[in-house]
């Protein structure tokens, strides 16, 4: 792995935990992150891994419908994983997970629209990758043409020290991420127990959440505990 | 009461915070030098 994607994949959890790091009792909110969907997320990066190594045994998988079919399951699991983690969430995390989504869905989109994601080879230059990184792209990745589609959603802004080129669908993944992970830190864990039977209609905002326990905190009494204390 | 956090705390998070990288692997694509 090359510093720059180094750098890609640890960007949301890294910026998470500063952000709950810098808040009073953000380090004690640290251990109440919870994410669901790691099979949505493991079959992507299967897929990822496949698309970057492009081994000539799945190449009639990676090249159906002139590479579109790998992008379209690299969709289909972020929407899943999305899903996975917005039952029982307060609404702003479901906000930030679906801003995450929208982000891998326009990259899926570019990839699969012109068969493999579109970057920029002025930007690429810009972002000090080599002249010979840019004539035999990594496979998974084709330059800007005129032909090229959605060019608004690929990878086109360099990081010159990073050798880097990022699309707006990496930003939106990146901080859609990073705020659903903050979100469900400090989301307090008398937030989602059970409301009594005769507490009246669900308050807005907190519609849903009183039938998970992924985010209370298992150092927590249960509702049933802490109404007979 | 300890207020140490249990190692199952730990390995959740610290897992969590694994699936989320991973996460970012496979579904952003930002374009990087192949070597």
């Amino acid at each position: 792995m090359s510093p720059g994607l180094a750098a890609a994949v640890l960007v949301a959890p890294v910026v998470a935990l500063v952000v709950l790091a810098l808040r009073p009792g953000g380090l004690a909110a640290i251990g109440r992150i919870r994410v669901h969907g790691f099979v949505w997320v493991l079959v992507a990066a299967a897929v990822q891994a496949l698309r970057t190594a492009d081994p000539a045994w799945a190449s009639s998988f990676l090249h159906a419908a002139g590479g579109a079919v790998p992008a379209l399951v690299l969709g289909a699991c972020a929407v899943g994983f999305v899903l996975a983690n917005t039952r029982g969430r307060p609404r702003a995390a479901v906000l930030a997970a679906a801003v995450a989504g929208l982000g891998a869905v326009l990259n899926a989109a570019a990839t699969a629209i012109n068969g493999g994601m579109p970057f920029s080879v002025a930007a690429a230059r810009t972002a000090g990758i080599d002249a010979a990184s840019i004539a035999d792209p990594t496979p998974g990745h084709v330059p800007i043409d005129a032909a090229t589609r959605l060019v608004a959603f690929a990878d086109v802004v360099p990081v010159p020290g990073l050798h880097l080129v990022f699309s707006v669908g990496d930003v939106l993944l990146w901080a859609g991420l990073a705020a659903c992970l903050v979100v469900v830190a400090l989301r307090r864990p008398a937030d989602v127990v059970a409301p009594p039977a005769d507490s009246g209609p669900e308050l807005p905002g907190v519609a849903g959440v009183h039938h998970s326990t992924a985010l209370t905190s298992p150092d927590a009494p249960s509702a049933v505990a802490r109404s007979t204390a | 009461m300890s207020t140490r956090p249990s190692r199952t705390r730990v390995v959740a998070t610290l897992g969590s915070l694994a699936t989320v990288a991973l996460a970012v692997y496979a579904f952003a694509a930002p374009y990087t030098k192949t070597n």
